[in-house]
């Protein structure tokens, strides 16, 4: 049991690592791009091979094959989520390119001549031998930098919701009182989490700006209650984030808990901004991170208490926190008018529907949102005409390795 | 921090003062008087967040808080610039400093006192120590007001007895009517019903929930029994569609009663029970009219959800209602994007003294949704109707239309012999047959008013005008 934890939890970094390598290689794309400096790239499609062909020798096979490429001026190598290895460089010699390419086609089995195949083929198992052409691909920056950007983005698409847990019954009244009662016991640290909001540089690049630090929902539904959708009935979810708000603060307000901590943002309700866990957590917050925490709320608690919610803002102003608005769609952006919530960013989530929007005649001020889920180039590069300059996503990851997690 | 519920005696804080007094130099007091604000009007946590931060500034300046009887919180402390936390120091910011504190808790409590301005004395004990210790002489009573079960922590209990409250209570008993009116605007037009509004009487509930609980204090529990009791409303509406009776849609051959406005939530709206409503209303032979106030937190809970339930209105035939706004609301939020048929104002006290902002904020964004759209809600005087007539508004529902309507109904009915007004304003209310009993003349009391005009904002049928096409106008 605890090795296949292991196997889990190795599997999921190894796939948050071919994440990160996906976004950095969009990061490069789009410098090319926006620079217009010249470099060339390769991709080698190992995910285009049978499985029989995909075994861990052939992959180093690949690798070494590629090797006097990524030797070259100023080459970077990026593997992606699919296994496919990209090579990008400024200049190379004729040779290394082609010794990488010959290397690259000797994985696929020779022909009865002894030469590798050119033509459509199987394996002994019978599975298709893919052309020449399909497993290794030349490009030219950045003309043909759109392929390695829909390569990317096809890549990078969320995964869907584990059909278990949408299935599963909604909270009602008794589950909830059993699951808070629950939390109250259960050590919240395994489900804290974080997520990077980065500010993306004139050079494409990412500067990491502050960390989103939350509670995992869904891996806290999947141990305390796997047998409830805790989504699935909006009003008693909002009720049980109260205790989630509750209890993420008193593991924060923990002595040494933020010595040496960033700054970072948490998603609160209104109320428990008013409620003694956050005076003591305000009490505990080092001196250094004083103006470097942000509360992040959501635009139905500030209507369903008015009130609250203005005392809060200010309470919290007065105490140097910076207020975000949260869960921002498209439809809402225009019923919280930056004038009057007085708060300081948005964060808009990322839809495809906002192509066809002016982000600026619907937020104002472009440079106070926070693109959220930008998983694909296509949000990025939409942030960026729209002069979005915060984002959080799979492509938003600091370059410098110095602030990574 | 202190245990709030020990409020000090007097004793102590005369003492300090005195003591104080004896070494003036560089030391004040500053008074945060939560007795001048409404009894009702404060909340657990002003005073829990006005004590931490006046606590937190006797922590830095050599200082003490009291707490009166009365609920005033008293601090005394020396006077002086605030030091800048070292790195690695835990505690509060450089906003500490006794002098800024008055504007910061000004600022907090404005929302809650039309003078906020006197909610805050500061005194210098080296010229105004007379007036501290005047004031620390002085008896005070407790203040009256229980306080408020806020703290979502209590309400566990609560959340246990929901089931059962939905389940079990007979809707008639908790459910409420009330008409709305238009007012003419010649003096001989007089008042219009608008539409008869169905909602639930909180107060009736909260006595179904006994010692549970204040439902009205976790917004969140208050939406999901909402959405449980749809099913029950939604039920019952359909059972009663041309049966006459409270609850009845039909607005009568003689197009007569007016539209049925229902509050709902949005998972009502998209729930079967609304569906089978819908197709009730359309297989009745005769004339309906149905409108439904959805809250404006359900609508920015999602976006997405309520666009499929405006959807499903529309489809219906039924007007969308945006219900939930206040003077607050409008501060924060702009509605008008929703282009809602209607949209309901809460009245409030504070309206009519607004600092210059924000009636200017309040007065904006009515004008954005238009006075005709309007229904100045909670108008339980007379002062709310000379506020909402002087804005253009003329649509209004309220304890004081309940009266208007009432003395109308009582100066007009040939039964009302033995009738007087608060009998007649309460049967109106009531949704159960048994509140009606006494009354001979049901008709006039679904009415709502005395039958003049058809009411101009339903088709010659009867049926609520699309709401696009036809501006909504008596």
């Amino acid at each position: 049991m605890i090795g296949a934890i292991h196997r889990t939890e190795e599997r999921s970094a190894n796939a948050d690592q071919s994440r990160r390598n996906t976004a950095r290689m969009v990061a490069l794309v789009q410098e090319c791009i926006s620079s217009g400096i010249a470099r060339q790239a390769c991709i080698v499609h190992l995910s285009r091979l049978p499985p029989s062909l995909q075994r861990p020798h052939h992959l180093r096979m690949a690798r070494a094959a590629i090797e006097p490429l990524v030797q070259a001026d100023r080459a970077r190598l990026f593997e992606l989520p699919n296994h496919d290895l990209v090579v990008i460089w400024r200049a190379a010699p004729d040779a290394a390119l082609a010794q990488s390419r010959n290397g690259v086609i000797q994985l696929l089995p020779p022909d009865e001549a002894g030469q590798p195949r050119a033509d459509l083929a199987t394996t002994l198992a019978g599975e298709a031998i893919p052309e020449r052409s399909d497993l290794w691909e030349h490009l030219l920056l950045p003309q043909d930098a759109g392929k390695l950007l829909i390569l990317a983005e096809s890549l990078l698409i969320r995964p869907e919701e584990p059909t278990g847990q949408a299935a599963a019954p909604p909270l009602d009244p008794a589950a909830l009182l059993e699951l808070e009662a629950l939390l109250a016991q259960a050590d919240m640290a395994r489900f804290a989490r974080r997520r990077q909001v980065c500010a993306r540089m004139m050079d494409g690049s990412f500067r990491l700006r502050w960390e989103q630090r939350f509670l995992s929902v869904e891996e806290l539904g999947a141990i305390l209650a796997p047998d409830r959708s805790l989504t699935g009935e909006p009003w008693l979810f909002r009720r049980l984030t109260r205790s989630l708000d509750s209890r993420l603060l008193a593991l924060l307000a923990a002595p040494d808990e933020l010595q040496g901590a960033g700054a970072f943002s948490l998603n609160l309700n209104v109320a428990s901004i008013l409620a003694p866990d956050f005076l003591r957590f305000d009490e505990a917050l080092p001196g250094h991170l004083r103006g470097q925490v942000l509360l992040t709320l959501l635009p139905s608690d500030l209507m369903s208490d008015p009130s609250s919610f203005l005392f809060a803002r200010d309470f919290a102003r007065s105490r140097g926190y910076r207020l975000v608005l949260r869960g921002m769609s498209l439809e809402m952006l225009p019923l919280f008018p930056f004038a009057r919530t007085g708060v300081d960013y948005l964060e808009l989530d990322w839809a495809p529907a906002l192509l066809r929007e002016d982000l600026r005649r619907l937020a104002g001020d472009c440079g106070r949102v926070i693109l959220t889920r930008a998983d694909t180039p296509q949000a990025i590069t939409w942030g960026n005409v729209n002069g979005v300059t915060l984002f959080q996503g799979q492509l938003a990851v600091p370059s410098d390795p110095r602030f990574q997690r | 921090m202190q245990d709030l519920s020990a409020a000090a005696s007097d004793g102590p804080l005369h003492d300090a003062a005195l003591r104080a007094a004896r070494q003036p130099a560089g030391r004040v007091a500053v008074v945060l008087h939560l007795s001048r604000l409404p009894a009702l009007g404060v909340r657990p946590h002003h005073r829990r967040v006005a004590r931490a931060l006046m606590q937190d500034t006797a922590g830095r300046y050599d200082g003490q808080v009291f707490e009166r009887p009365s609920g005033d919180l008293v601090l005394l402390c020396r006077r002086g610039l605030a030091q800048a936390p070292s790195p690695g120091q835990t505690g509060r910011s450089t906003t500490a400093d006794p002098l800024a504190l008055p504007e910061i808790l000004t600022r907090l409590l404005r929302a809650g006192s039309a003078d906020p301005g006197q909610l805050v004395s500061v005194w210098s004990l080296e010229d105004e120590q007379e007036l501290l210790l005047a004031y620390t002489a002085t008896r005070t009573r407790p203040n009256p007001a229980p306080p408020a079960r806020e703290d979502y922590a209590g309400q566990t209990s609560l959340i246990d007895v929901l089931g059962g409250v939905v389940d079990q209570v007979n809707l008639g008993d908790v459910l409420r009517r009330q008409t709305a009116i238009v007012l003419g605007e010649a003096p001989d037009t007089g008042l219009t019903p608008l539409y008869r509004d169905l909602s639930f009487a909180v107060p009736s509930l909260e006595a179904r929930l006994a010692e549970a609980g204040q439902i009205r204090v976790d917004p969140f529990l208050f939406r999901h029994l909402s959405a449980r009791l749809d099913q029950r409303v939604l039920a019952a509406v359909t059972a009663s569609l041309g049966r006459g009776g409270a609850l009845d849609a039909s607005t009568g051959e003689s197009r007569r009663v007016p539209m049925l406005h229902l509050s709902l939530t949005v998972a009502g709206v998209l729930s079967p029970a609304f569906a089978a409503l819908a197709e009730a209303c359309r297989r009745l032979p005769g004339p309906v009219a149905v409108g439904v106030e959805l809250a404006v937190m359900e609508v920015a809970a999602d976006t997405q959800r309520f666009a499929r339930a405006r959807a499903r209105l529309a489809e219906a035939g039924f007007r969308f209602v945006l219900g939930g706004v206040s003077h607050l609301s409008l501060q924060i939020a702009d509605p008008a994007p929703l282009r809602p048929d209607l949209m309901k104002l809460d009245w409030s006290q504070r309206l009519p003294d607004l600092p210059d902002g924000e009636a200017e904020a309040v007065d904006t964004a009515l004008r954005a949704i238009g006075p005709q759209r309007i229904v100045l809600h909670r108008a339980d005087s007379e002062a709310a109707l000379h506020w909402g007539l002087a804005r253009g508004i003329r649509r209004f529902q309220g304890r004081h239309v309940d009266m208007m309507l009432g003395a109308a109904r009582i100066v007009s009915c040939v039964a009302a012999t033995q009738c007087n007004l608060r009998q007649c304003v309460e049967r109106a209310r009531t949704v159960a047959a048994s509140g009606r009993a006494g009354c001979a003349n049901h008709a006039l009391l679904d009415h709502g008013a005395p039958f003049t005009a058809v009411p101009a904002d339903r088709d010659a049928a009867g049926r609520a005008r699309p709401a696009r096409s036809t501006p909504v106008s008596a």
